[in-house]
């Protein structure tokens, strides 16, 4: 597990997002731009998300996990899968963190390119939002600040 | 006493003025001997010598009034009256004044004696040789000798009378006078003019004829019937015509010419000097016809002369000749020279012949003892032979009268007649005993009869009727005493005001001498020299073949229009740029010449275009005898080919250049855009589209998601501007991420035969490039482009996103349905027959009537060909089931999958399909699925079946 560096601010020092991915650039990026805001936690594997999600604010979901170790690799139920689970991985992550009771919002980075499949994953596994790259990392912060506002209770002007 | 002392004291106020003039001071000899003069003024001797200075100052009028104050103060001294007419005879306007200085001459001749006398005399004469008066100056040098002068003035007269001899046979060369025709016969000739120029030769010739006849001496006449001659082939009569033209007009170059060429070209041997002597005679008037110079060269070769023809020929080359036949003829005379010329033919004589008695009765009568035997005698002879005029002539000196039988005989005998009186005349018969007898010699037409009336008349005062006698003599084919007749012609027309030297030069020039010519002109051309004896000069130097000479006479003689024609004619054959002026000014004259020749000086710079101007003047303006004009035809055709040709290549060099600017630009075209873009390019090979879906989910993944979204931080002011700057160019700038993926698309595109745009041109790819590369660009500059980084940054994540999503739904698609699947499951049936091994029909079990998978035909045909090949092994006869459906999986995606099942007891696991060996079977199966972003799948069949092997394909966005 690895911590994300970065000077967080006051107030925001307990809201840690996991990040789960296969690389660390969502990890690097966030922390990098964000960290001054928020905590980001990178967790490679579902195993480790799921160790890392108990306290955070919320999950954040690559997609792709091509890089990851077959082994490594899980189905919806969190069991072992088949290389090609590699695609898809990160839905599979959080189904089968839904699967273990993880109610974390989440947001998952993906171009399905198909809106009624984003919208029918958001609706199954939800709270979900699912984040194409065209959207900036602005937005990805503002949703951040949702989040976390979501969990503080606080309503964000925008 | 008194006399001598003033005398004395005259020469000794002279003094100094002579000794100024003897040294040559003339200007200031001329101070002194006014200075004398006005302590003197009624001093003779001192006038006089005022007058020498002023002449050899230069100041004529100051000379003339000195002179003749001298002999108002001296009228008996001779030598002012002498200098004076020395003075005039050199002046212009002598001709005018020639009846007033004669008699102020007269009166003083008439004032001196002795040796004075004599010289005055002969410094009258030679001032009457001046103004053309040569029989007054014969009859008065003739009387000097009467008067026993002394040595000195006898000498000096002989030299004058041989001048005034050469001045004649000079003036000789002056043209007849032209007789004035009626109105009637002017139109008659325009009409035969016409004539001829339409080619009626016939009508043009008889027209003339009648005008001849009318008028003998009338040269336009003569001029037209010689050419209607030439025209009808008669060339022996034109030749007769032309010498008789060149009679009444020896300055008529074309006559001169003509005859020469006729007599040349179809005259016999002894026509050969004839000929010669016409072509000098037309070189001398008009040495610009340098053809004439061959022509000269081939008649002396003709006669023997080679050395002549060489020399002839060098004038030729020297006058600007080309022609190739002078090769020849210089090679013929080179062959000839050494060998003995030719013996001229001796001349046919012809005589009279009276009876061998009748002779022999006039040798009788000479010897004769007295008068009364010889006239016996003589009349015995002329009995014998009445036309024994030497006989009859002989019998008048003895009685005075000429017998009438002698008269009877010769009544048709015209030379008969002629000699008759010739021999009465000398026998001392008076003109009126043989007018009778000339007249009917003229009558008879005998040439010779107007010659000898014309003396007879003008010894009888009637100078009206010599003059047309001789007119009509000169007229005649062949007069024997021309040069006579010309002599004559002096007394009877008043004299041309011609400078003799010109004419002494010209005919020197026609006996082929033009260093005399020079000699008497004066051999070099200078400022002040009149232009006509610059252009005299100009035109021996052109004789001779000193071409550049005679230009600069020429040019100093212009701008008098005979120099401007004569340096016209001469600039066509060497044209030379310093005399552009003087040939614009003739082109201003409007002489034709002047157009070829600054033509030729254009053509020579290089000036092509206005050279063909001027040529095609000349052409229009130019005689037709000009020898100019078959150059510059040829010149002109030249120049229109080259034109021709340099418009041409001009026009190939435009279209060349044009055609490579249009290669240029294709290539440059076919450099940027050639090649095809990926909606084509996927067009012609489906099977690039995986290669393209990776691309594209690469560059949207690092690149759009990870890199460049993050370009929007800019605007927080949470962020680092270099964080963004490094996230964008670190490790390496996304363009280049962008660039290298595009690369590896193409290299991929190549391998299928397909040529990808370069990434500059190419639609997706090449405009997400630029910008992402100006962005990089921006973020090397801190603080510059924020509005434009934004704009980028949009443009980047919306723009460029979208349209690599778009690429992913370009994707190729098969659609099977149930007749799809059969056939290909026949396919695989007699492929597996013909290899004997076990077939079993496999179930097909679809889901709806057709499935779409988003993989090419080809390769989904070979995936599903393995599939069912390696269940139909494993089944060994066994059931094989044929799956193809739509199903979800756990990401939600919609999967399109291919199943073959089969009832072996064998299972299979993805591990072992992992190890399989790619190229083949369910390895190839495997490697396919993958490339078409799917996966092999292995599940478990309910009974008969056991298994099944697939794929499975997501399918593509809507």
């Amino acid at each position: 597990m690895e911590e994300g560096r970065g000077r967080l601010l006051p107030g925001a020092a307990g809201m840690t997002f996991v990040v789960c991915e296969d690389g660390s650039e969502y990890t690097d990026r966030f922390t990098r731009f964000l960290g001054g805001q928020f905590r980001f936690v990178r967790a490679g594997h579902f195993a480790e998300a799921l160790a890392l999600a108990d306290g955070a604010v919320a999950l954040l979901l690559d997609l792709d996990f091509r890089r990851t170790q077959p082994a490594l690799l899980v189905d919806e139920r969190g069991e072992s899968a088949a290389r090609s689970a590699a695609d898809v991985q990160g839905i599979l992550i959080l189904r089968a963190l839904r699967a273990r009771g993880v109610t974390l919002p989440a947001l998952l980075f993906a171009d399905l390119d198909d809106a009624q499949r984003a919208a029918r994953l958001e609706a199954e596994l939800s709270p979900l939002s699912v984040v194409p790259s065209s959207e900036g990392l602005p937005r990805i912060a503002q949703l951040l600040r949702e989040l976390v506002n979501r969990a503080t209770g606080k309503v964000e002007k925008s | 006493m008194i006399a001598l002392l003033a005398a004395l004291f005259a020469a000794g106020a002279a003094e100094p003025g002579l000794n100024l003039l003897r040294e040559g001071r003339a200007a200031e000899a001329v101070e002194s001997f006014n200075a004398a003069l006005r302590k003197d003024p009624r001093n003779a001797s001192l006038a006089n010598d005022l007058g020498l200075a002023n002449a050899r100052a230069g100041r004529r009028e100051d000379a003339e009034k000195s002179y003749r104050l001298a002999i108002q103060l001296r009228p008996r001294r001779w030598l002012a009256y002498g200098n004076l007419a020395d003075l005039l005879s050199t002046a212009d306007d002598r001709w005018e004044r020639a009846d007033a200085t004669l008699a102020l001459l007269e009166r003083g001749v008439s004032l001196t004696s002795g040796e004075a006398k004599a010289s005055l005399s002969l410094r009258i004469a030679a001032f009457e040789a001046s103004v053309g008066r040569t029989a007054q100056a014969r009859q008065r040098l003739a009387a000097l000798e009467e008067q026993k002068p002394g040595a000195e003035v006898l000498r000096r007269a002989r030299e004058l009378l041989d001048r005034i001899a050469d001045e004649e046979r000079a003036r000789a060369l002056e043209d007849w006078p032209d007789p004035s025709a009626s109105a009637a016969q002017r139109a008659g000739l325009a009409d035969a003019e016409r004539k001829l120029a339409l080619g009626d030769a016939r009508g043009a010739l008889a027209a003339a004829e009648t005008l001849c006849a009318a008028q003998p001496a009338w040269r336009p006449a003569r001029w037209l019937k010689a050419r209607a001659l030439d025209a009808i082939g008669r060339l022996d009569e034109e030749a007769r015509e032309l010498r008789v033209l060149t009679q009444l007009a020896p300055n008529d170059a074309s006559a001169w010419r003509s005859l020469g060429q006729v007599l040349a070209e179809h005259g016999g041997v002894l026509e050969v000097e004839r000929a010669d002597a016409a072509l000098r005679e037309a070189l001398a008037l008009e040495p610009s016809w340098s053809e004439l110079w061959l022509l000269r060269a081939r008649l002396a070769l003709r006669q023997g002369r080679a050395q002549d023809a060489l020399r002839h020929l060098d004038k030729y080359q020297r006058s600007g000749g080309t022609s190739p036949d002078a090769a020849r003829v210089a090679s013929a005379a080179r062959a000839q020279a050494g060998l003995d010329p030719q013996a001229p033919a001796p001349a046919v004589a012809v005589g009279r012949e009276p009876s061998a008695a009748a002779r022999a009765l006039l040798q009788q009568a000479g010897s004769a003892e007295s008068l009364q035997s010889a006239r016996e005698l003589l009349a015995q002879a002329v009995d014998d032979s009445p036309s024994f005029v030497e006989a009859a002539a002989a019998l008048y000196a003895l009685s005075g009268a000429v017998p009438e039988k002698t008269l009877l005989a010769l009544q048709d005998d015209g030379p008969g007649l002629l000699e008759l009186s010739a021999r009465v005349r000398r026998a001392g018969g008076l003109p009126a005993l043989v007018v009778p007898w000339v007249d009917r010699a003229v009558q008879t037409g005998t040439p010779e009869a107007r010659f000898a009336r014309a003396q007879l008349r003008l010894e009888q005062g009637d100078r009206a009727g010599a003059l047309d006698d001789l007119l009509a003599y000169a007229a005649s084919p062949d007069p024997q005493h021309l040069e006579e007749a010309r002599t004559l012609r002096a007394q009877l027309v008043s004299p041309s005001r011609a400078e003799i030297a010109l004419l002494q030069a010209r005919r020197r020039l026609a006996e082929d001498r033009p260093e005399a010519a020079l000699a008497v002109l004066g051999d070099r051309c200078e400022p002040g020299i009149p232009s006509g004896r610059l252009v005299a000069i100009g035109e021996v130097r052109e004789f001779s073949g000193d071409l550049a000479r005679a230009l600069e006479c020429y040019r100093l003689a212009s701008p008098s229009p005979v120099a401007l024609r004569r340096l016209a004619r001469l600039a066509e054959r060497n044209p030379d740029p310093r005399a552009w002026e003087e040939l614009r000014a003739a082109e201003a004259q409007g002489i034709p010449e002047a157009l070829w020749a600054l033509a030729r000086i254009d053509l020579a710079a290089g000036r092509q275009n206005a050279a063909l101007m001027n040529i095609e003047r000349f052409l229009a303006q130019a005689s037709p005898d000009d020898p100019g004009l078959p150059q510059a035809s040829a010149a002109r055709d030249s120049i229109l080919r080259s034109s021709t040709a340099a418009a041409r290549t001009r026009a190939r060099i435009r279209i060349a250049l044009a055609g490579g600017a249009s290669l240029l630009l294709a290539a440059i075209a076919a450099w940027l855009w050639a090649g095809s873009t990926l909606h084509s390019a996927l067009r012609r090979a489906p099977r690039l589209f995986p290669h393209l879906a990776r691309a594209v989910n690469e560059v949207r993944h690092d690149v759009i998601k990870h890199r460049a979204g993050v370009l929007g931080m800019l605007a927080d002011p949470g962020s680092r501007r270099e964080d963004v700057a490094r996230a964008l160019l670190a490790p390496e700038p996304a363009s280049q991420v962008v660039f290298r993926h595009y690369a590896a698309l193409r290299k991929a595109a190549r391998a299928q035969g397909v040529t990808l745009r370069r990434l500059g041109r190419e639609p997706v790819f090449g405009p997400l490039f630029r910008d992402l590369a100006r962005a990089e660009a921006l973020l090397r500059h801190p603080g510059e482009g924020s509005a434009e980084l934004a704009r980028l940054d949009e443009r980047i994540r919306l723009l460029h996103a979208d349209r690599l999503a778009g690429l992913l739904r370009l994707g190729p698609r098969t659609r099977l349905d149930a007749g799809a699947v059969a056939g290909w499951i026949r396919d695989v049936e007699a492929e597996t027959r013909r290899g004997g091994a076990s077939w079993t029909a496999p179930s097909i079990l679809m889901k709806g009537m057709e499935v779409e998978f988003p993989v090419e035909r080809g390769a989904l045909s070979t995936i599903f060909a393995n599939l069912l090949r390696n269940a139909q092994a494993a089944a060994r006869g066994g059931e094989v089931i044929v799956r193809l459906g739509e199903e979800r999986d756990a990401a939600g995606r919609n999967l399109m999958v291919l199943l073959v099942g089969d009832s072996s007891e064998h299972g299979i696991s993805l591990d072992a399909i992992e190890r399989r060996e790619s190229g083949r079977g369910l390895g190839l199966v495997r490697d396919l699925t993958r490339e078409w972003q799917g996966h092999v799948v292995v599940r478990p069949e309910e009974p008969p079946w056991r298994k099944a092997v697939g794929a499975c394909f997501p399918a593509p966005p809507a």
